[in-house]
């Protein structure tokens, strides 16, 4: 979701696995789709298809893009998450790391 | 490829896993990508990439397919048949160990039931190959009073039982062999001599030429010979001209009038060629039992019904001729089961053996494949979490569990064609109709059904359990640990309990076995079978005119008597003086050999008329014979060159006999009357015993008659024991043979120590095989226990950390793990006992000198199997014992 938002009109398959994959978290083209089809079916993100392009073998983009609701449980999972973290960052454990 | 296209397998992939509306973007995507790899990192690259993706695009699927389910349509089922079965794969492919274990195991129980299902098929159940062969019974004589119950018959009770109602025609036959000479060496075949009818009711007629017919087996008819295929190719080269040819046969010139075909063998496969019986005045008497009678039943007949009418016939005609064939009945047994008479109950004990050995391999299967859904129990519970039904999940675990057994059925074969042929090299003697057995269609089926059915079997309760989770606890359980509820547990203690009986059952029944068989063969034999060969010389007797006097006859009779003798006395000359022979005797049998006859017997001394008399194991030797074979002289004196034709009959006796009739008394000097031989017989010594047929029988009282007072035998055993190996000495034999008469063969080279070998191969055989099973059931047990007791430490690992932080020594951690290990064999071993205790009298007739509940082999064997346990549960149990309790409290 974090690189659809990223990606922003350009957020499609290939350009998203490409970008997690730059991000160390190189994932397969049919997990994309399984995790974006879970998502859209929550009505996290929505979906369109684009043109299509010769470079693509004459096959359309589907293009994502985060919904409202989807931009609420991002934001809504970094607060918890800076909750969970705070005070935390010069814990001994945490700075010995 | 072009660059902008994908392969069409690529396209077929998407198509067939991706929904309509994402094929063409994820088409795309691959297209896409596939591209820029191509350009950064080159060809190879880019399609490893590629298969990475292709690889992983059921994921689309199964998340369509849990969307679209419960009513996914028929094509889309099947196509879920072929991914859950490459899921199989993967997921077997991963744990070679395991797939590898649970196929071997699987492999070898069927393996074993296949090679026992097909001797038990091609022996016991297929019909003979002869035409109609179920409706072919065997005629014969029985005798409480002797003890037999499958007499040969006289050729008057032939022609009697011929005509009867329940038979559609019958034939006789008797062994006949005879020397060939002349188109090469001399060779002695086994022949048989047989009644008119014998062809046309067996329904085989000849290959080339004519049966025997009524004409030929006339008394006084001209000899005529039909031979069989392999002589006929063997000896005359398959001559196409051989019909009317004249050979010699013995010292009778027979015209070849037929040949059988190829394969044709009756009564044994060895039968080399057959002549008419031709049956003449002396075999017409009612008490000369010489012939085996083979009939086919009448239609609408039974066996019982012919047994009932033959009978009834039988003792009309006993009746009205007294004294011929007192107190003896008649016995009807269909072909095959006289055939197979002596395989059938071992070959069906084995058959339950091999049964217990599936079940038990079955059990040690379920256990593992118990112990890995338990493992995989995080893994099913994604699958469900993704979108599975409970029922694709099971139909997943079953055809997992299948895979193997299928694997494992194909391995069984192979494996069970090796083991036949080990059998057709170990059992050539000890089993008819080896050349039959194969495995025909009727194996294959069984094979397909048990692989198929150990592999719904085995993997239908790990399949349930394993797919049957609480979603949310084995997804929320973070930790390594892993349990097994409570019914996989019981089921699985109980499957150990299960292999632990079945593998002592094995186990007691193959000490059982070994036991009788390390019996048999501290036996002592009663002779010194070492360093001894013997070789047979059959003397041709000189064919008497049909129209001879009673008194030419006896001339004749008493010319060959002369001839055979001075024939034996030069023989014996000439091998005694082969460098390296110290002994050499002459005798009709050998000991443990089939070869022996039984007269009746009465002291004549005793005035004991209402006695029945004994039926007595006799021999015809010379008096060299029991020093030769090593028979020890115990009183009186063996025969003396002085014991001739014409003076008074003397007779050695063996110690059971003289202890028989004179108890503690000596038996020297003392008279015996011999069959119905009006002359008494003088006991002039007393020699040790021998077991005359077997090792496992008991020895029995014999006599035996000097050669040179016993006119019938033509032919005998020229026995020699020598300092130099004994086989070494058969070709000097056969050179001082035929330096004496080249028309003669030295035959049924026997050595000694084969004869007692003969008697013990079949005991040790069937011991080897039970051992080998055994031995593998109690490997099944111990990996079964090992694996339960293993996987009960891992789960109690918290438990035994608490323990241990609350001050558990290391002994009493491993002696609370083998307590639990140690309670699972003692169940498995009571239950074990009690059927072992059950089961053992179905092998009593498989045993010698041991009881079918002999205590000390139950003991060992139930003590073996406790401490093998123990030991197995002790792996398991130092490891906990070594669990540091820091560490698992941390896990949790």
């Amino acid at each position: 979701m974090l690189a659809a938002v990223r990606l922003g009109d350009d957020a499609y398959g290939a350009s998203i696995q490409e970008a997690l994959e730059r991000a160390g978290r190189p994932v397969s083209i049919a997990t994309i789709y399984v995790t974006m089809e879970r998502l859209e079916a929550d009505g996290l993100v929505r979906s369109w298809l684009g043109e299509p392009s010769a470079t693509r073998g004459g096959k359309a983009r589907r293009h994502y893009a985060v919904t409202r609701a989807g931009t609420r449980a991002l934001v809504a999972v970094r607060d918890e998450l800076r909750q969970a973290w705070r005070g935390l960052e010069s814990h001994p454990a945490i700075v010995s790391r | 490829m072009t660059p902008a296209s994908l392969p069409p397998l690529a396209g077929m992939v998407v198509r067939f896993c991706a929904p309509p509306h994402l094929r063409a973007a994820i088409e795309g995507d691959l297209t896409e990508g596939y591209l820029l790899r191509h350009t950064t990192h080159g060809r190879r690259a880019a399609t490893q990439w590629l298969l990475r993706q292709l690889f992983t695009m059921d994921l689309i699927r199964l998340r369509h397919l849990a969307r679209s389910v419960p009513h996914a349509p028929t094509p889309a089922r099947e196509a879920g048949m072929l991914q859950d079965l490459r899921f199989a794969l993967r997921a077997l492919a991963h744990r070679r160990l395991y797939a590898t274990a649970i196929t071997a195991t699987l492999a070898i129980g069927i393996g074993a039931n296949t090679a026992v299902f097909t001797l038990v098929n091609s022996v016991l159940l297929r019909p003979l190959a002869l035409p109609d062969s179920d409706r072919l019974v065997m005629l014969f004589r029985t005798s409480e009073r002797f003890g037999f119950t499958r007499s040969t018959v006289s050729y008057p009770d032939f022609l009697d039982w011929r005509g009867a109602p329940a038979l559609d025609g019958a034939a006789a036959y008797g062994i006949a062999d005879r020397t060939v000479t002349g188109a090469g060496d001399a060779e002695r075949l086994r022949g048989a001599r047989v009644t008119a009818g014998f062809f046309p009711l067996l329904r085989v007629p000849p290959a080339l030429g004519r049966p025997i017919a009524q004409a030929d087996d006339e008394p006084g008819a001209p000899p005529v010979v039909v031979l069989s295929h392999g002589t006929w190719s063997a000896r005359f080269g398959s001559r196409p001209d051989i019909v009317g040819q004249v050979i010699r046969l013995g010292t009778e010139q027979a015209t070849v009038i037929g040949v059988m075909p190829d394969g044709f063998g009756f009564p044994s496969a060895e039968t080399a060629f057959w002549m008419p019986l031709r049956g003449d005045v002396s075999s017409l008497e009612r008490d000369f039992n010489f012939l085996s009678v083979i009939a086919r039943l009448a239609p609408g007949q039974t066996v019982a019904s012919a047994q009932r009418t033959v009978s009834a016939l039988t003792g009309r005609i006993d009746a009205e001729t007294p004294g011929a064939n007192e107190s003896m009945g008649v016995f009807v047994e269909p072909r095959l089961d006289f055939t197979v008479r002596n395989v059938e109950e071992p070959l069906l004990i084995f058959q339950w053996v091999v049964l217990l050995v599936l079940a038990l391999a079955c059990a040690g299967v379920t256990n593992l494949m118990l112990g890995n859904a338990v493992g995989r129990r995080r893994e099913m519970a994604v699958r469900a979490a993704l979108g599975a039904s409970h029922g694709r999940l099971v139909r997943q675990a079953m055809l997992e569990a299948m895979l193997p057994g299928i694997v494992g059925g194909i391995l069984g074969v192979a494996l069970a064609l090796g083991l036949l042929r080990v059998v057709e090299v170990l059992g050539a003697s000890l089993m008819p109709r080896l050349d039959e057995v194969n495995i025909d269609w009727r194996v294959m089926a069984l094979t397909a059904v048990a692989a198929i059915g150990c592999g719904i079997l085995c993997g239908l309760a790990p399949a349930l359990h394993g797919t049957r989770t609480a979603l949310a606890e084995a997804l929320h359980d973070g930790t390594r640990s892993v349990m097994r509820g409570r019914t996989a547990r019981g089921v699985q203690d109980a499957l150990v309990v299960t292999q632990i009986a079945l593998a002592l059952v094995l186990l007691v029944g193959s000490g059982l076995l070994a036991g009788s068989f390390l019996r048999l063969t501290s036996v002592q034999p009663g002779f010194d079978p070492s360093g001894v060969v013997a070789g047979k010389v059959t003397v041709p007797r000189p064919p008497l005119g049909a129209n001879a006097t009673e008194a030419e006859q006896a001339a004749e009779a008493a010319r060959f008597v002369a001839q055979r003798n001075d024939f034996f006395r030069a023989f014996s000359e000439r091998v005694a003086s082969i460098p390296g022979v110290e002994h050499v005797g002459l005798s009709w049998s050998l000991p443990l050999s089939d070869f022996w006859f039984s007269s009746e017997m009465v002291a004549a001394d005793l005035p004991d008329p209402g006695r029945k008399a004994p039926t007595i194991h006799g021999s015809v030797v010379d008096s060299a014979y029991f020093r030769t074979i090593g028979l020890p002289l115990l009183s009186g004196r063996t025969f003396s060159a002085a014991d001739g034709a014409t003076s008074p009959p003397v007779i050695v006796i063996s110690r059971s006999l003289a202890e028989l009739f004179w108890p503690g008394a000596d038996a020297v000097g003392r008279r015996v009357l011999v069959g119905d031989e009006r002359d008494p017989h003088t006991v002039v010594g007393v020699v040790g015993d021998t077991h005359v047929r077997s090792l496992a029988q008991p020895v029995a009282p014999m006599y035996y008659q000097p050669l040179s007072q016993v006119a019938w035998p033509a032919e005998a055993f020229v026995v020699v024991r020598g300092s130099a190996p004994p086989a070494s000495l058969v070709a000097p034999m056969r050179a001082a043979l035929t330096a004496l008469d080249p028309t003669l063969p030295l035959t049924d080279i026997t050595i000694g120590d084969a004869l007692v070998e003969r008697t013990v191969s079949a005991p040790r055989l069937r011991a080897a095989v039970l051992a080998v099973l055994g031995a593998f059931a109690v490997l099944l047990a111990v990996v079964g226990l090992y694996g339960v007791v293993a996987l009960g430490v891992a789960e109690r690992t918290r438990e035994i950390g608490l323990r241990r932080a609350l001050g558990a020594r290391d002994g009493e951690v491993v002696g609370l793990i083998v307590r639990g290990a140690l309670r699972l064999a003692v169940a498995g071993t009571v239950i074990g006992l009690t059927a072992a205790w059950m089961l053992s009298r179905y092998v009593a007739s498989l045993l010698y000198g041991v009881a079918p509940t002999d205590v000390v082999t139950f003991s060992l064997a139930a003590t073996g199997l406790l401490v093998v346990t123990i030991l197995a549960s002790l792996v398991p149990a130092r490891r906990a014992a070594r669990v540091d309790p820091i560490d698992c409290l941390r896990v949790s």
